[in-house]
């Protein structure tokens, strides 16, 4: 799919990079940076109860690494590396347990979409119905090409595979999606 | 399908995270808890890999050497009333007690090697130094690192003098430890604690001088390491502020500290965090009850709550603490997640009636609330 056939989601991140002397800590991280984060991992996993969570996990993890950041440009898509690493271990975790049936199906009527027309908050459920069958991996790409509107050399560097691999993977999601809106 | 992404693209505009800066104060705090309890866990880790390397390599050599008595034996070098030669790795002292030196560091005994008395005087002057020490009368032993006084009964443990710290690490035993005119401690087996901001004492110029009529001493004059004489100390306020709460809790006087939210806030954090929050209840209080107008009282009594519930596992207290939450900003972002602590803390507390009709006012009130499935729970409770 070419990249002009969509209308990209602007980030909410912050429109200038930040300077060294203004990210003194981790808390001057998180205020910065928490509401990207969140809205990555909201739109990966689909649900709000599990965002405060990852978001933290996600800081609990760069405060291990903060230090060593050579650039602070690069922190944004250094946590974003980071969120989609965990999303991607939590969504294989629960496909685990769904599997092994400690867990239902998740229920996406609830989703956070404000603002969301009811035709809008339809397709979204449909959307994370269909992709709920997909491999994790599969699925994050796709949410990062599709909702998030990431270029595919960005997915590619914070899913750390290939370019291909990262074609492969939105083809194999979007046959999924393509199915379940056709029905 | 490019008017199928377009339409994806617009419905996924939607899908963001809204908090309020109360709330991102919360997640904010919560983070860096989480950030200290792992540090803590951490370091107990290293710990923890410390010790049974230590005893892997004991029984190792205990092996060794009931193998081969007279070869393995280290070379342990008499060292009274001189200051150590450079690299030395074992020394025994004239009592019979056993110095393991690191490299580098440097110490000297200030007993004369002709006194009779039973009396010991270790001066560490750098570096780590591991004592085994053979059983003494109480004060016999000393330890004088910098302004900072070990004495020692028999026991084994490690000090280490550097720039700006010195820290006392007990194996076996139990050493009392004191500094300047501070209250002496007791420090027991498996217990370490690092004074930072140490200066040398003035006396150990003159005693150094004394003992540097050995032939030996010349090679390491103890004018050429001058301890630092006047350290500013960091406040607790500093050292907490730079994440270090062990030490601001053991430089924090609560009785004394200044009745304004923002220190009496970083107190309670300074107790939590340092594993003391019975300690933090006080602070929290008075934000809460006399600060009442402040901003920042209701995130004190939520805090509060937490700490009742989940670190002091007083759930009655901590169902107080939400209610109080919740009358001190009534419309604020707070409530929701004050309303379901409530539920959880008056459950815990066999309140099974009250958590009950709290979930449904919960559930009424938050219909798609981040706390529902938690809450629901309670409400269906038989």
């Amino acid at each position: 799919m070419p990249r002009s056939s969509l209308s990209l989601v602007p980030s909410p991140a912050p429109a200038s990079a930040p300077r060294a002397q203004e990210l003194s800590g981790l808390g001057d991280v998180f205020r910065r940076y928490a509401p990207y984060v969140g809205a990555i991992t909201l739109r990966i996993l689909g649900q709000r109860d599990e965002v405060d969570d990852l978001v933290q996990d996600v800081f609990v993890e760069a405060a291990t690494g903060l230090d060593q950041l050579r650039e602070p440009e690069a922190i944004r898509g250094w946590l974003a590396c980071v969120a989609v690493r965990l999303c991607t271990r939590r969504l294989r975790l629960h496909k685990f347990r769904r599997w092994a049936t400690l867990e239902q199906q998740p229920n996406y009527d609830q989703l956070e979409a404000p603002g969301a027309s009811p035709e809008q908050r339809l397709l979204l459920v449909q959307i994370y119905r269909a992709l709920d069958a997909a491999p994790a991996n599969a699925r994050v790409a796709w949410v990062l090409r599709m909702v998030d509107g990431e270029a595919l050399e960005t997915i590619a560097t914070r899913c750390r595979c290939s370019l291909a691999t990262v074609k492969r993977r939105i083809a194999t999601a979007q046959l999924l999606v393509e199915g379940a809106l056709a029905t | 399908m490019n008017a199928r992404g377009t339409q994806i693209a617009d419905a996924g505009r939607h899908l963001q995270v809204h908090w309020g800066p109360e709330q991102l104060m919360l997640l904010e705090s919560s983070l860096v808890a989480k950030v200290a309890r792992q540090a803590r866990q951490r370091r107990l880790a290293q710990l923890s890999t410390l010790v049974v390397v230590a005893v892997l390599g004991a029984s190792t050599w205990l092996l060794y050497r009931g193998a081969a008595p007279a070869a393995s034996k280290p070379n342990l070098a008499s060292a009274s009333g001189a200051v150590a030669p450079r690299n030395p790795t074992a020394f025994r002292l004239r009592d019979g007690s056993k110095l393991e030196v690191s490299e580098n560091a440097d110490w000297l005994e200030r007993t004369p090697a002709a006194d009779p008395s039973p009396h010991v005087d270790i001066e560490v002057l750098r570096g780590r130094l591991r004592l085994s020490v053979v059983p003494h009368q109480p004060g016999e032993f000393r330890i004088h690192v910098g302004e900072v006084l070990v004495e020692v009964i028999g026991t084994v443990l490690t000090v280490e003098r550097q720039a700006h710290e010195v820290s006392v690490a007990v194996e076996h035993g139990r050493v009392r430890v004191s500094r300047g005119t501070e209250a002496p401690t007791f420090l027991q087996a498996g217990e370490r604690r690092t004074f930072v901001g140490h200066a040398a004492r003035p006396a150990l110029a003159r005693d150094l001088k004394h003992v540097a009529s050995a032939p030996e001493a010349a090679s390491v004059p103890p004018a050429a390491r001058p301890a630092p004489t006047s350290l500013r100390e960091p406040s607790w306020q500093a050292l907490a502020r730079d994440g270090e709460y062990a030490a601001a809790y053991g430089k924090l006087h609560l009785d004394s500290v200044a009745d304004v939210p923002g220190d009496l806030l970083l107190a309670a954090d300074v107790a939590r965090l340092s594993g003391h929050p019975a300690q933090a209840v006080k602070p929290l209080q008075r934000v809460a009850r006399e600060h009442s107008a402040d901003p920042r009282a209701a995130l004190a009594a939520f805090t509060l709550g937490r700490v009742y519930l989940e670190e002091l596992g007083n759930p009655r207290d901590a169902a107080t603490a939400f209610r109080l939450t919740r009358s001190l900003q009534p419309g604020g972002p707070m409530v929701e997640s004050a309303l379901a602590r409530e539920v959880e803390s008056l459950a815990r507390a066999g309140e099974t009636q009250k958590a009950q009709a709290l979930a449904q006012e919960y559930l009424s009130r938050f219909p798609n609330g981040s706390k529902r499935k938690l809450v629901q729970r309670h409400a269906d409770a038989p």
